[in-house]
């Protein structure tokens, strides 16, 4: 195909397009603390520790240079690190796609505007994770591999991708996915590839070497998310996210891929996160973009889509395989991040094709002339929409809530909590901001789990002036202090269920021993539920303005708390019951939660915030669910 | 086509640097007043609130984190209740620790308001009665207060500082070793100089991680 004349006005357009997407960005993230897995990030990112396995010490360190930026809070600014590294995404994008369309640069713009604005990739975006730089690294191979077959087989590309490849496994190790199509294209060059491997091998262990800074920095006792008291899991059982057994990354990838069960459900859903984020009629022009490229090299063609099988239906295999529809957990943990790098590449064919659809229509020229515009307007419009219903600009809700757990315990009680969102946030606010940093934090990995994370409680030399009962393991002593504070609500299944009984307080759980607790007790709590509402932010889980299920899933607990206040209050005159009965669940958790409020004026205005909240918060409003 | 020298690159990249400096400098203002303005519409707790906001929208010689600051301070000098107290000075302390970057602003403020929350956090945990503690044990905890107070959990910042720039030092090292190094015709002199500049890196890089 000839190359078209480029306009004159195509480079500035493009300039601008990039400044939008950025400003877009930058007034949409979120101001602090966001959900889900960023607490844990930052804060290793702030103490230069080991985050959750594998442990991301290419982010943690990345992180740590944003948090010498002089502007915002810690949390805000290790949150610029995706949002950077989305914009270099984009660019990528836009280079990739300007090769394969004969360098006419509005068919790139397309591309850009239709991914940045794609409701994942915007998220991902703006809640401070390490999704965007992991997409950054698999476009960056498939430029290279595009490359390759450019101008032949150059060995310092097979060197700098086994490079980037080793680099990756500081982050997600899904980018590795990437040696599948190296490997196949490789192959048509098959002589120089074998001469190039052990070099290559060599450059993939020097890339890979980024890896010790988990091993050096659990020398140096430095923050480990997922050291248990008394036990430090090895540089190797990190790095293989041994921590989550049937998670780990080898047994996960062999167990799945050996059978086909799932595989129906697995496309399926990512068929669904594909019309979620860009409309079934999009796949029109993916199809196009197939053929356009079996016209225009079949090495490229099938390079990029063994990359795209790669990051959609083998990763949807893997991680994506269940019965899904409704679980907002899966689509939100599993297809709204880990398909980053396929909906790029998706992108990339989509725009490939409306390139060659427009080159068909050459003749009518009125078409050939607006089409390229109404497909750079179109993704515009979802810009104010994004904004407003997904931006995290005021979403202070999890931070609020974690401070807001801590401002109600008594000085230098104990805190146990389960739960990443609740754990995650509660480290940013007492290790990062050293809010109530006299409060021992300790954390459990499983409901059911007794062994603590304590982190929280560190250093040993100081805490243990205040808990030494903490550092035997032994809760009772804090218990009858009325120090012992809990997230986690008892059922049969917990351990200390045969020891201890639970009142809801506030926010969380105040522990008793068992069969004792009388109506001085309950006197007490109502007293610390009363006293204690001061310091509760109810107005961020009524205006956060995002649809994130996490947020939801937080707020839901800041009504819980409004509950336990309200059942504190026995109003003179009363005009109404309220009754539950239920089981709050979330991971492998199920605490009975029974509260009976007798309603009157003195208490109307809690069940009134409990209700408003709750349907704030409605778990159908997020973006995703059908 | 003619490889483009650096300076080539540089000025649209320094443009583009100073775009994103003042797009940043903007959306920290915009949201600095809009904070103070929920302050002045507030008060009590909210109000606190608010400023805390404020103070975590925080920009270089912002005259807006100098005002919540001192408006703070005036606000927990107000305030009687103890716990109240605690809630208004730990929240002024944390929000401050978290605007900290390569130095801390208002580093004098944290160090005057230290005492008060060590003395205030003695003064909880002896009126809560299952505590059995009595005033003669109010001088031992303030001490151990203060001492959780002063110490520092963060990582050295020299250290830190020397971590990160030589990983991003090794990294760019390689990229250009493999890319210069390894042409058509090996460029011997790029692949020595490299390793060499590499190695330089590399150890720094451990030296940081161990001595942060």
């Amino acid at each position: 195909m000839k190359q078209q004349a480029e306009s004159p006005v195509i480079i500035p357009f493009s300039i601008i397009a990039f400044i939008i997407l950025f400003l877009f960005y930058l007034f949409s993230l979120n101001p602090i603390l966001p959900t889900g897995d960023a607490g844990g990030l930052i804060t290793a990112s702030y103490l230069l520790g080991t985050a959750h396995p594998p442990g991301y010490p290419l982010y943690s360190e990345l992180g740590k240079l944003f948090t010498f930026l002089p502007f915002g809070n810690i949390g805000y600014r290790v949150s610029l690190l995706p949002c950077f590294f989305s914009v270099l995404t984009l660019f990528l994008v836009y280079l990739i796609v300007r090769k394969l369309t004969e360098k006419n640069s509005i068919f790139p713009i397309i591309a850009v505007l239709f991914l940045g604005v794609s409701y994942s990739f915007y998220f991902q975006t703006i809640i401070g994770k390490f999704y965007p730089i992991n997409a950054l690294i698999v476009l960056l191979l498939v430029f290279i591999g595009i490359k390759v077959i450019d101008s032949g087989f150059e060995k310092r590309y097979a060197y700098l991708s086994s490079f980037l490849l080793g680099v990756s496994t500081g982050l997600h190790h899904t980018a590795l996915f990437m040696t599948i199509p190296l490997f196949i294209l490789g192959l048509f060059y098959f002589k120089a590839f074998v001469r190039s491997l052990p070099l290559s091998l060599l450059f993939f262990f020097i890339g890979f070497s980024v890896n010790l800074h988990v091993y050096i920095r659990n020398l140096k006792d430095a923050f480990l998310a997922v050291r248990k008291a008394g036990e430090t899991p090895s540089f190797l059982d990190i790095l293989l996210r041994k921590f989550y057994k049937e998670g780990e990354s080898l047994q996960a990838v062999t167990t799945t891929l050996s059978t086909f069960e799932g595989f129906h459900n697995a496309i399926k859903n990512f068929l669904y996160m594909i019309d979620a984020n860009f409309g079934y009629v999009t796949a029109v022009f993916f199809i196009l973009g197939l053929f356009y490229l079996y016209r225009k090299s079949r090495r490229v063609l099938l390079f990029l889509f063994v990359s795209f099988l790669m990051f959609s239906l083998v990763l949807a295999k893997i991680t994506f395989s269940g019965e899904i529809r409704d679980n907002e957990g899966s689509l939100y943990i599993v297809g709204n991040q880990y398909f980053i790098p396929a909906f790029c590449l998706y992108v990339i064919f989509m725009t490939a094709g409306i390139y060659f659809f427009v080159e068909k229509i050459k003749k009518m020229k009125l078409f050939y002339k607006t089409l390229p515009l109404f497909f750079i307007v179109i993704p515009l419009i979802f810009i104010p929409m994004r904004f407003s219903q997904t931006g995290q600009s005021n979403n202070w809700a999890l931070y609020y809530y974690s401070k807001d757990v801590l401002s109600t315990l008594p000085v230098s009680s104990v805190l146990n909590t389960y739960g990443d969102n609740k754990s995650f946030g509660i480290w940013y606010t007492k290790l990062v901001g050293r809010y109530r940093d006299d409060v021992c934090h300790l954390v459990v990995f499983r409901y059911e789990a007794t062994q603590w994370n304590m982190e929280g409680c560190k250093p040993e030399t100081i805490y243990k002036n205040f808990y030494p009962e903490v550092y035997r393991n032994d809760i009772v002593e804090l218990i009858n202090k009325r120090l012992y504070y809990s997230t986690i609500g008892l059922s049969e299944i917990h351990p200390y269920f045969e020891s201890f009984d639970t009142l809801p307080y506030s926010l969380v759980y105040i522990y008793f021993p068992k069969g004792k607790i009388t109506e001085k007790e309950r006197k007490f709590v109502n007293g610390l539920n009363i006293n204690n509402e001061r310091f509760i932010t109810p107005s961020y889980c009524l205006n956060h303005g995002t649809d994130d299920p996490l947020t939801f899933s937080v707020c839901r607990f800041v009504s819980i708390a409004y509950l336990n206040i309200a059942s504190s209050i026995e109003p003179e005159k009363k005009f109404g019951t309220f009754a539950l009965d239920t089981t709050i669940r979330y991971g492998n958790t199920h605490e009975p939660f029974r509260v009976k409020i007798n309603i009157g004026k003195e208490n109307e205005y809690y069940m009134d915030l409990y209700e408003k909240i709750r349907r704030y918060n409605a778990r159908e409003k997020a973006f995703l669910l059908p | 086509m003619p490889e483009k020298k650096l300076s080539y690159y540089l000025k649209p990249i320094l443009l583009l640097l100073i775009f994103a400096v003042t797009a940043l400098l903007t959306r920290q203002f915009f949201y600095q007043l809009k904070h103070m303005n929920e302050a002045d519409a507030s008060s009590g707790i909210e109000k606190i609130k608010a400023f805390e906001r404020v103070i975590l929208n925080h920009f270089p010689l912002s005259p807006y984190t100098k005002n919540a600051v001192d408006k703070i301070l005036i606000e927990c000098e107000g305030l009687s209740k103890t716990d109240e107290k605690l809630y208004c000075y730990e929240t002024l302390r944390s929000s401050l620790i978290q605007i900290k970057s390569f130095y801390q602003p208002y580093e004098d403020t944290i160090k005057k308001i230290n005492p008060k929350i060590a003395e205030l956090r003695a003064e909880s945990m002896i009126s809560w009665e299952y505590n059995n503690l009595t005033k003669k044990d109010f001088e031992r905890i303030y001490t151990a207060q203060l001492a959780l107070l002063n110490y520092n959990n963060a990582p050295s910042q020299l250290w830190s500082a020397v971590t990160v720039f030589s990983l991003i030092g090794w990294i760019s090292t390689i990229i250009f070793l493999i890319m210069k190094g390894f042409t058509k015709n090996q460029n011997r002199r790029y692949i020595v100089t490299g390793i060499l500049i590499y190695l330089v890196f590399f150890l720094l890089w451990l030296c940081g991680l161990y001595f942060a």
